[in-house]
This record gives C-alpha cells, structure tokens and sequence, in this order.
C-alpha cells in the first residue's frame, strides 16, 4: 500500500475513533449533563478571563468571589497564557453559546493531546497499528471522563505535545519543533502548579540520561549545531520562558505577603507560606486512587475519577512478557515506577524524604494527579512497547510460529479465567477477548496488516468495551438543569442584594473558605453570617465620619457595627495612625448610613470592569464612600484624576473620602507592570504558535 | 534471561522488599472507604422513592457494604445487614434472606434482621415462618441494638443525618408486633394472637386500638362474642369510619432510617 493511501486510512480510522468518543460522551459536550466537581470552578474562572479578555480587559482582579479577590491564583489554575483558550472566543463569535464553546473546546483541545499522542508512537515506532492503538486506548481511557469534572487536561494536554516536540527535534533538529517545545512548556510553566510537570521532566531527564547515556553526546552536538545556527530563536525563546514564569514568581512572592489565604489547602500547616499544605492533606494519594478504582471493576459502575485503561491493553501487556526486553521498556517501566513509589505517601520511604528535603513538595497535595498527568499516558506506551517488542518475535520455523500462537491462545485462556473468576465482567469484555484473540492469532499467522480490515478489527477489538462502559457511566451522569455559578453577565454591578433573610432562618454554620483576601476570611469566620449579610446588603455606603479602633477589638465592634448600622466607617488604628479627617463634614448628620439601592443623578456607575470602576457623585457635604469589595495592597483610588488616599475600612473592604459637589472616583487595579507581565507571555505564545505552523 | 517477565519480577520483588504493605492498607483501605461511603440522601432514596430508587445506586450500595464486610470483619453484622436490605430493595429476596440469616448468626441481639426477614416472609404470604421472625424481633432487648447502632461506623452516616434511630427501633417494634399477630391470624394460631396482644397492650406500646382489634377477632372465633363486642365497640369509637386503618398499619414499612 502507497505511503500516500496509508496515511488517508489511518486518518479516517483516527476520525472514526473520535466520532465513537463523541458518541459516547454526547451528552456531556451538548450540555446535557452537567460538569461537576473541580470542573465547575474551572468552567467558572476561564468564562471570567474568556469573557474579560474578549472585551480588552485582563482581569486581575475578580469582584464575584468572596466579595472581591486577587484573580492571580485562578490565573494561574487555568493558565492564561494558554493561546488555544482564543477558541472559544472563536465560536463564541459565530454565536455560539459559552457553555458549548467551552465544552466543545475542552473537547477539541482533548483530541489534540490525542493527536499529539499519536504523533509521538509513529515517530517511536514507524507503525501505523501500533500508533493507532496507542492513540484508541488513551483517547478512550479515562482521562477523557476528567474533562468534565476536573482539569487534568490543562496539564496533560500539553505535557504529550512538550514529549512530541522533544522526540521530534531530538530526531530532526527543525526551527517548528523547536517553537512547539517552547510553547508547551510555557504554557507548562504557565499552568496552575508547575511543580507536577518539573517532577516529572526531573525523572525522565534523569532516567533518560541514565540509560541512554551512550546517546546523550550525539544529542548534545545536534542540540548545540541547532543553538549555533539559530542564536536569536535560542535567546527570543529563552526570553519567553522567562516571561512565563514571571506570573508563577510574582503570584507566589504575593501569597508570600499573606494578602490571601487557602484556608482548605492549607489547612494546619502552620505558620509556613500560604500555599503549603500539610503532610495530612496527602492521605489520597496515587495507591488509595487504585483501590478506589480497582472497585468499580464492574463497569456498570463505572464514574468519575476511576482510572480505567480499555482491558485490551491487558492483554498487550500480557503478550509481551515472554518477549525479549527492549532498553525502551526498561525505560518507560523504570521511570512510571520510580514516579509511583515517590508519589506514595504511607508505606514507602521516598515521599516523606522528598517532602523533608525537596521544596516544591509541600506546595501541592494532589499526588494521584500524576497518575492522570503522566502515568496513565505512559502505560500506554509501555503497552504499545510490549505490541512492538512482541512483534519483534520472529518465529524460526513453523513449530515455532505454532508456538507463538500457543502463546497466544494461553494469554488470552489467562485473561479470561481471570476475568470469569471475578464474577463482575461486562458481556463486551468476553468479546473484546474472543476479538483480541482473532486478531492477534491473524497477527502471529503473518494473516492481517496495516490494511482496511487489520484497522476495522483493531478497532472494534479495542472500542467494544470502552463503548459499554461510557454507556454506563452517561446513565448515571446529572441532568444540566440549573446555570452554573459565573452564569452571568460580567458588566454589570449589583448595588443591592436580595431582601434579607430572617436572622432565625439564616444558618449559623460557616463554611472553610476555599480561597479568599486574607481580611475577608477574617470577618467572615468572627463575624455572625446575619450581621455580615445584613452590612453587605449594598455594594455601596455612603457615611459621615470614620471610627477608630483597635485591632484587638475589632470582632466585637464590627459585629456591633454591622448590626446597628452606624453612620460611620471602622478604621484599624495600626494600620492608619496618621488619620487626620475623621468627619463629619456634615453640620446635621443623620444617625443612619446612606446606603446606595439604586443608581440617580446623584449617584451614577460610569464605568465597571473586574480591574476598574468609575463612579460620578454629587454630594451636599464631603462624605466617606465605602465600597463593599474586598481591599487589597494593588488597589488605588482617585477623586477627579487626582490620587487620593485608599483606606481598608470595615474589616476588609475599601472606602475614600469624596468631597462635596460633583466628583468623578476612580478604583483601579494594579500597575502597568502587572499587566504586562501577564500579557507579553500569551504575546510570547502566540508568536511561537504561529511560528510552528510557518 | 533478557525476557520480560524476568525483569518485572526482580522489579517486583525489589519494591515489595521495601514496600511495608500493613502501613500502606492500612491508610489506603479507610481512606477509600470513607470515600465511598453512600451520602445520607441515598438512603432517602430507599425510603422516600420506594418504587423508583435509581438501581445504580442501590448496585453501588450493594459494592460498598460487600467491601465493609471484606476489609473490616468486625463490621460484618451490620454489612450484612445493609446487603440484606439492598437486594430486598432491588427484589432479589433470596439473596436477602441469605444475607439477614448471616446477620443474625454473627449478631443474634440485633432487632432489624429478624423484623426485615419477618417483612419478606410476609410478603411472600408464608405467614408461619414470618411469624417466627417478627416473634423473635419482639423478642430482642431494644437497648442492645440502640447501642449497636450507635457504635457501628457503617451507619455513622445514617446518624447523621434526618433519621432518628432510637424513634425507628421503637416503630419498628411497634410494627413488628401488628404483623406478628397479622402473620399469627392468617396462620390460624388464634391462642397465640390473643397472648402477643395482651403482652403488647402489657409493654405499653401504644396502639391499643389494634390489640383491642385482633384480640376482639380472636375471642369472637373462639364463641365469646360478648367479650368481643365490648372490644370492638372500644375499637369503632377510635375509627368509626370502618376498617380500613388496620389496613393502613399493616401496609406501613418501618426502617430504622
């Protein structure tokens, strides 16, 4: 068969491949049922930056959450940097609704790891089947049920097409593979905790060097040919790198300053950064995920966060045993291995002197993502290395191609006796069996090639079971009935919430914040929710004199204060020492706030965006806005573009002095430098983007 | 010597020579465990939705007290318990039947396995052998399964939730006394009838009402129609609409939950 009809075969075979996953994850990428889990905030965060970024605004700042938080640390959880986010701007602009164009996103972005994966097997094995089956059984192993309630994805995603590019320029050293292992890496760096992708480079690295050490020289002389003819690629790509990891740096310098807290992260890690998590927080780790999986072996049960591989690849795996060992597979096995026992918090020496000696440890607690991230991807290829290695087999004569079928026949004799003892099969697992055992005697009978029909069974040998299972687990899928939580417009600024509750119908239970400014936690742990909900019933106050009091104090009287509702603003006396204008300006203040229910001629909303919001006021006396969002140090203030002092009033929220007669305020977050920070890295990404494709 | 399996197993025996596996189950069992725990409104399913209850659910309820009964054997009484009431649930009584006898021999002080093997007897209208059950149902101290149940970590969820536990051993005792003397009726064993409402209206369990009913029919069978009228007269004045209520207690299925 021509190279050139090869190719068009595979390729309708990969299509057909993803048209059965779209089939069966139909009714989660039509919005029928519903994303959970970490999904949803991811859903949430990227519609935020999507929608901002779409209208010229990088937003920095969330008002929505927790009464107004830093957006750096949701940043860097989606990875703005990441340009293939533009497509959902893309179907958004067709009309296409957000829900769907993120859905569909996630799915194209899925497929493109897929793809990516594919790449990688054929520049490894020059085999068609080999690579197709590579592909299959990761495009339809679990990983893809994670789309829609986690975020494995941003990680994995780029992490295969990083190993492509790697494989590819180490082969040929080409300017495109060069700009695709920038970018993956940027957006690697760029990716929530960079830390997971590290480790694992680390290890391969070490790995690779130890046992491949006799080809690390030839590398090192192509890779410095390559250096020498491109020296500014070299320095514009080592300068994108820089960039990208600037937002990392700076986002961990912040939390640093204590102006956020993780309270559920970092739980009782004590005193130590913001972003640690305590050696308890590590109780799930990779050995629990096996066991939580190895539980729903009956695939009927089959849901979310089960690590599931197609059963086929078993009975790869099985067949190479007998096969001699190739340095390739000492390799993969090797360093799945080594990551696994490192990433085993109880029972194992490693992990606890890793955690004892090795920083970056104690910043994530997730150590089962790495089976997601990285080691479900590479059983994979040790399958597909055990295909090649057993393919390798050459029978002699005809006793031993007999044999070799022997073999065969008793692999797959083991499998099934395996399988009917535990008594919780599917009815597609004993056919994928009888299928795998047709297919691979056709194999050993030198019957069956690279051809429409080897294709067509391998195909329905592998999707069979896959098939069945993601039938079962979109039984039991939720319904999407109600919007999610950012389903809504972000233009606009509610000044006053719903009618308050009845204190007695109000719970009294507070929940552990998941991430918050660190004053806004405070009051809203020491504060009673109906007092906090009762002062937070409007964005905007208007009062005529400030209160200082002491720190020590400060639960008792913001309580107080919350309650009664005093024409004034609480102010820390530690933090404002030199406060000069205590107010009131107004010779007959009223005993009451001024709270703002609605917009007028007094009081009008020019202008709001998650960074910015421009008010114009006109007031009879000079008064104290309080704004009723959280304060933080990057935040500034101005009265009719003149800078004007921004004060943390109430606990945790900011508020200015507006003088009397008709001003424009201004609040604004952060500095040009922020900005740019965060922008030239996606410039950065686009740049190589387009250079891959030239 | 260069085979494959060769070198995973010196890999394997390599790992296990340093893996200190008890350290390792012993954290990974619980944890995964606690994990699976079915949450509180599954059990709301079973009561609430008695006729449409999501039949994965009830599977994966079946999965989770099969693992209980694996890996914690001190907790296989109440794991069989909940097993026995699952497959009732999901219609399969012989497989509920096994699991409530398995019950009661690791627990015989527990109430429920014997009122809920009573339940499908009756319902299977083998009113003899139901009878026996819902006799030796009455029959347990109702203090040991009340500590019982409040010493198991397999319903550590369902104490934490709406159902209140000590008033469900008491309707369940309730209720196994109206189906005994139901079961003791259709079996003819009149004499009996007539001691186990006299104990009930003795215990002061409440529902006089219905100890007056089957005690009234009994005497009535056995010729002394005065005594009978009298009773039934006390009975008419609580429901003058008929007889439908004894119906209605009858058809009632209490869960500890």
């Amino acid at each position: 068969m021509s190279n050139e009809k090869s190719q068009r075969l595979t390729a309708f075979w990969i299509l057909f491949a993803l048209t059965a996953w779209v089939f069966s994850f139909r009714g989660f990428l039509t919005s029928k049922f519903e994303l959970t889990s970490d999904a949803l905030s991811y859903y949430d965060h990227t519609k935020f930056f999507i929608e901002n970024l779409g209208r010229g605004v990088f937003p920095l700042w969330d008002p929505y959450w927790c009464n107004g938080s830093p957006n750096d640390f949701f940043l860097r959880r989606i990875g703005p940097l990441n340009p293939f986010y533009l497509i959902i701007l893309v179907f958004k602009s067709v009309g296409i609704p957000y829900t769907l164009s993120y859905l569909w996103f996630l799915g194209m972005y899925y497929w493109g790891g897929m793809i990516a994966f594919y790449l990688l097997a054929m520049r490894i094995y020059q085999d068609r089947l080999i690579a197709y089956a590579g592909y299959s059984m990761l495009l339809f192993s679990a990983l893809g049920t994670r789309l829609f309630d986690s975020y494995m994805m941003l990680v994995t995603v780029p992490l295969i097409w990083f190993f492509y590019f790697l494989v590819a320029f180490c082969q040929t050293s080409r300017k495109h593979f060069y700009g695709g292992m920038v970018l993956s890496l940027m957006i690697l760096a760029g990716t929530y905790i960079p830390f997971y992708f590290l480790i694992i480079l680390g290890l391969f690295l070490l790995f690779f060097a130890v046992i491949y050490i006799d080809q690390i020289p030839e590398i090192f002389r192509r890779y410095g040919n390559f250096f020498k003819a491109n020296k500014i690629l070299v320095l514009l790509s080592l300068a994108a790198l820089f960039f990208s990891f600037i937002p990392i740096f700076t986002f961990f310098h912040d939390s640093t300053r204590g102006q956020v807290v993780f309270p559920v992260r970092h739980g009782e890690a004590g005193f130590e950064h913001a972003l640690t998590v305590p050696h308890k927080t590590l109780d799930w780790g990779a050995i629990e995920d096996f066991v939580y999986s190895a539980y729903f072996s009956d695939l009927r049960m089959f849901k979310f966060a089960v690590v599931y591989v197609p059963f086929f690849s078993v009975v790869v795996l099985a067949l190479g045993f007998a096969a001699r060992i190739s340095r390739r597979a000492i390799f993969i096995f090797l360093l799945g291995l080594a990551l696994l026992c490192s990433i085993v918090p109880y029972g194992l020496p490693f992990y606890d002197f890793f955690y004892k000696h090795v920083f970056i440890l104690k910043y994530f607690r997730n150590l089962h993502f790495f089976i997601w991230f990285f080691l479900i991807p590479l059983f994979v290829f040790l399958v597909m290395e055990h295909w090649d290695m057993f393919a390798r087999i050459k029978p002699k004569n005809d006793k031993e191609k007999w044999c070799l079928l022997a073999y065969t026949a008793v692999v797959h004799g083991a499998v099934l006796l395996f399988v009917w003892y535990r008594k919780d099969a599917v009815p597609s697992t004993y056919m994928m069996i009888v299928l795998s055992l047709i297919f691979w005697s056709l194999m050993v009978l030198k019957k069956l090639q690279a051809n429409a029909w080897g294709f067509a069974l391998l195909t329905l040998t592998l999707l069979i079971q896959p098939l069945e299972a993601y039938h079962y687990f979109a039984l039991k899928a939720v319904p999407h009935i109600n919007p999610y939580t950012y389903d809504f417009s972000f233009t606009s600024l509610k000044l006053k919430e719903m009618d308050l509750a009845k204190p007695e119908d109000m719970s009294t239970a507070k929940d552990t914040l998941y991430y918050a400014s660190k004053s806004y936690n405070f009051i809203y742990q020491n504060i009673s929710n109906y007092a906090l909900a009762k002062y937070l019933q409007n964005k905007f106050i208007l009062v005529d004199h400030l209160e200082l009091v002491d720190r020590d104090k400060a639960v008792g009287v913001l309580e107080r204060h919350f309650l009664t509702d005093d024409n004034s603003a609480i102010v820390f006396k530690d933090d404002f020492k030199n406060v000069t204008e205590i107010g009131p300006f107004d010779p007959h203040p009223s005993s009451k706030p001024l709270r703002i229910d609605a917009v007028s001629d007094r009081f009008k909303v020019l202008d709001f965006n998650a960074n910015h919001l421009k008010l114009a006021v006109d007031l009879p006396y000079k008064k104290f806005l309080v704004y009723n969002d959280s304060y933080g140090p990057y935040w500034h203030v101005s009265i009719d573009h003149h800078p004007s002092r921004l004060y943390e009033v109430n606990g945790a929220f900011k508020g200015v002095w507006v003088p009397a007669g008709k001003s424009v305020v201004e609040f604004s977050y952060g500095y040009w430098w922020q900005y740019m920070l965060n922008i030239l890295p996606l410039i950065f990404a686009l740049i190589f983007l387009a250079g891959i494709f030239l | 010597m260069t085979r494959a399996f060769i070198f995973y197993l010196v890999c394997f025996l390599l790992v296990w020579r340093i893996l200190n596996y008890h350290q390792l189950i012993e954290n990974a069992i619980p944890q995964t465990m606690s994990r699976l725990t079915p949450p509180i409104n599954y059990f709301t399913e079973f009561v609430d939705r008695q006729d449409n209850y999501n039949r994965f659910s009830l599977m994966n309820c079946i999965y989770y007290h099969k693992a209980v009964a694996h890996y914690f054997p001190y907790q296989k009484a109440e794991a069989y318990g909940m097993l026995g009431f699952c497959y009732e649930r999901s219609g399969q009584s012989a497989q509920a039947i096994d699991y409530y006898k398995q019950a009661i021999a690791l627990n015989p002080d527990y109430f429920w396995p014997y009122y809920d093997l009573g339940v499908i007897y009756y319902n299977q209208t083998q009113y003899s052998k139901a009878a026996d059950y819902f006799l030796q149902a009455v029959e347990q101290n109702p203090v040991k399964t009340i500590v019982l149940l409040s010493r198991s970590k397999v319903y550590s969820d369902v104490k934490s939730g709406p159902y209140d536990f000590v008033q469900g051993i008491k309707q369940g005792r309730q209720q196994a006394y109206v189906l005994l003397m139901d079961s003791l009726f259709k079996s003819g064993a009149y004499e009996q009838v007539s001691k186990v409402a006299v104990e009930g209206l003795k215990e002061g369990l409440g529902m006089e009402d219905v100890f007056y009913y089957y005690l009234a029919m009994c005497l009535h069978l056995a010729g002394k129609d005065d005594m009978a009228g009298a009773l039934m007269v006390k009975v008419r004045q609580l429901h003058p609409q008929g007889d439908d209520w004894i119906k209605q207690y009858l058809q009632a299925r209490v869960r500890f939950f």
